[in-house]
């Protein structure tokens, strides 16, 4: 799988989940093909799922997504423990590892690339296997990301990038979001008011 | 708890009750475990412990876009794990609000606390993020009231610290 058929799945299936997306390829791919109001885009290292976790305990009602890269999501890896602590179930978190730091030239590892294993990981910090969903190929991606969003969550869907396909490792050759962090912070607030 | 730090927890939860406080994200800390206990006892304050203060303070982000008002409840240590977060989070001027024990000032007798202390007040200069310093338990429900006031009002991150003799309800 790569990351741009990957990222497709999740438009297709977003609907109208708030969104928060780590640093990188991935914001500016989902700003291109699955726009809405309620989404925040680059979230600094390490934090996008936790603010997930804010926006999923604050509107119940509402499925929240979290679409990190694997070098953000373990530098803000406790963050594992405190979902599965409060456990809401309107949470699905995707982790698209590609082993690359996706950043200048694409080239410098992360630690997926030396055996770190985020399920594994997950299931350490007492998630349940019903909860934690790896996958490789684009069928199996799919069907676990329908599914979480679905709910039943907290969820943690981790896809598996092959990096030879991986064309927006380097940080100069990806689309970036086209609307400020701070119009992106307003409009999120204003689309979700009302939700409880 | 001794009646000072009860009287103090509990003027600091009315104060921020008020203000319209409705979460607490927390690690637990010696000087403020008082006030996380009697925000535990109040209704309608949904209750969020974190492994880190960085991820609670991203946490406390996120509340906030979802229409909450959340406070921080963290040792000054935790600030400086948060510098980052914080720094987003005044950048796209959503109010955090940071309340944690120990200040540069007067009444830190233990060496342990040195780099908490030193860290706060500078994590808090260095991001331009205003900040006040208790001085009297009983003052805290007024302080923190105020504190959310200008916080959600301005749109910016506030620091609230509190050093361990008015967390103790010694300072009258």
């Amino acid at each position: 799988m790569n990351r741009i058929e990957a990222m497709d799945v999740v438009a297709a299936a977003r609907g109208a989940a708030a969104a928060v997306t780590g640093p990188g390829a991935n914001s500016g791919l989902l700003y291109e093909k699955a726009d809405r109001p309620a989404t925040l885009y680059n979230m600094e290292l390490g934090y996008a799922s936790s603010v997930a976790l804010g926006v999923a305990l604050a509107c119940p009602q509402r499925q929240v997504l979290a679409i990190e890269g694997e070098g953000s999501f373990f530098a803000g890896a406790t963050i594992l423990s405190t979902m599965w602590r409060l456990r809401p179930q309107n949470l699905v978190v995707i982790v698209l590892d590609n082993e690359i730091w996706g950043t200048a030239d694409g080239l410098e590892p992360t630690a997926t690339a030396f055996g770190l294993d985020l399920a594994r990981l997950a299931l350490a910090t007492g998630w349940d296997e019903g909860n934690v969903h790896p996958s490789a190929d684009v069928s199996t991606f799919r069907g676990h990301v329908e599914k979480a969003l679905r709910g039943g969550g907290p969820h943690l869907v981790i896809g598996k990038i092959d990096p030879k396909q991986d064309s927006t490792s380097a940080s100069g050759s990806r689309a970036r979001p086209k609307r400020h962090i701070l119009d992106c912070a307003v409009l999120m607030r204003d689309a979700l008011a009302g939700d409880d | 708890m001794a009646a000072g730090e009860t009287a103090m927890a509990e003027g600091f939860v009315r104060g921020a009750r008020k203000a319209g406080v409705d979460a607490c994200v927390y690690l637990p800390d010696s000087c403020l475990t008082p006030i996380i206990r009697v925000f535990q006892k109040t209704q309608g304050v949904t209750m969020v412990p974190c492994a880190r203060e960085d991820e609670g303070v991203g946490v406390a982000v996120g509340l906030h876009l979802g229409g909450r008002n959340p406070v921080c409840l963290m040792e000054a240590s935790g600030i400086g794990y948060s510098g980052l977060i914080l720094a987003r989070a005044q950048v796209q001027r959503t109010p955090v609000i940071i309340v944690a024990s120990h200040s540069a000032g007067a009444g830190e007798p233990f060496d342990y606390h040195s780099a908490s202390a030193l860290l706060s007040e500078g994590v808090f200069s260095g991001l331009g993020i205003r900040y006040e310093v208790a001085t009297s338990s009983r003052g805290l429900e007024g302080l923190i009231f105020r504190v959310v006031q200008t916080s959600q009002g301005q749109r910016t991150c506030f620091g609230l610290l509190i050093p361990p003799f008015v967390a103790a309800g010694a300072d009258s």
